[in-house]
């Protein structure tokens, strides 16, 4: 299930730069793992060659650490669950994969904007609140109409 | 700031033309359409103006150091994830 903390957090395990986080922790067969490489090729349009080398249709061969931070993120959310991790560094084109991760286990990501999830149902729990909503509509109030950003 | 500002950022990959009108500029959309890139190849572009300023041009040039200055900010300000 997918928990979402809105605004500032304070934690010991929350990583605000995934970025970075990632350039200095990632392990080489979290790349080549085959939901990563489905990632990677739909948000960044890019190739896993092997796990040192990406083939961007846009940047040529670049090294992993030049992936985009969003597609970073969704890897450290499925390969690391020590960490709530700042979900405003993804864009909207990352929405269907972070539903897809927390569909395998619980997951909790920070958001500072109102993230599309799409116009299908799902089940979010705002941590804030303690609510769980069900849809883009009900989460969209609920994050609103409490001024949670 | 006064007025809007040009910039141009290019190398052999990707090729960027914008026009800064305001103090803070938010650069939103997408993961992977080229935010970071964009920075990337900005803030290399205002080091390499930077080291070839000499300090002559300072006082010819004023304008130009006013635009390093300015990018600069620009740089450091839309760096950060909301």
């Amino acid at each position: 299930m997918l928990k979402i903390y809105y605004g500032d957090l304070e934690a010991d395990n929350y990583i605000f730069n995934p970025d970075v986080f990632f350039n200095n922790s990632y392990e080489d067969e979290w790349i080549t793992d085959q939901l990563s490489v489905q990632m990677i090729k739909d948000v960044d349009r890019s190739d896993v060659i092997g796990p040192k080398v990406i083939d961007s249709p846009f940047l040529g061969s670049i090294p992993v650490e030049r992936l985009s931070g969003g597609v970073k993120t969704l890897i450290l959310m499925n390969n690391d669950s020590e960490h709530i991790f700042n979900a405003s560094a993804c864009g909207d084109n990352c929405a269907k994969w972070i539903l897809k991760i927390a569909e395998e286990k619980d997951l909790t990501i920070r958001l500072g904007y109102l993230m599309d999830f799409g116009k299908g149902d799902f089940e979010i729990e705002i941590l804030n609140l303690g609510k769980t909503v069900h849809n883009g509509l009900e989460l969209a109030e609920a994050v609103l109409d409490n001024h949670l950003i | 700031m006064v007025g809007k500002y040009d910039i141009e950022v290019y190398n052999n990959k990707a090729h960027y033309f914008l026009t800064v009108k305001r103090n803070i500029t938010i650069l939103q959309g997408d993961s992977a359409s080229g935010k970071t890139e964009l920075i990337v190849q900005h803030s290399v572009k205002t080091a390499y103006k930077y080291s070839k300023t000499k300090l002559n041009d300072y006082y010819k040039a004023p304008k130009v150091i006013e635009k390093i200055k300015h990018a600069r900010c620009f740089h450091d300000y839309t760096y950060f994830t909301i």
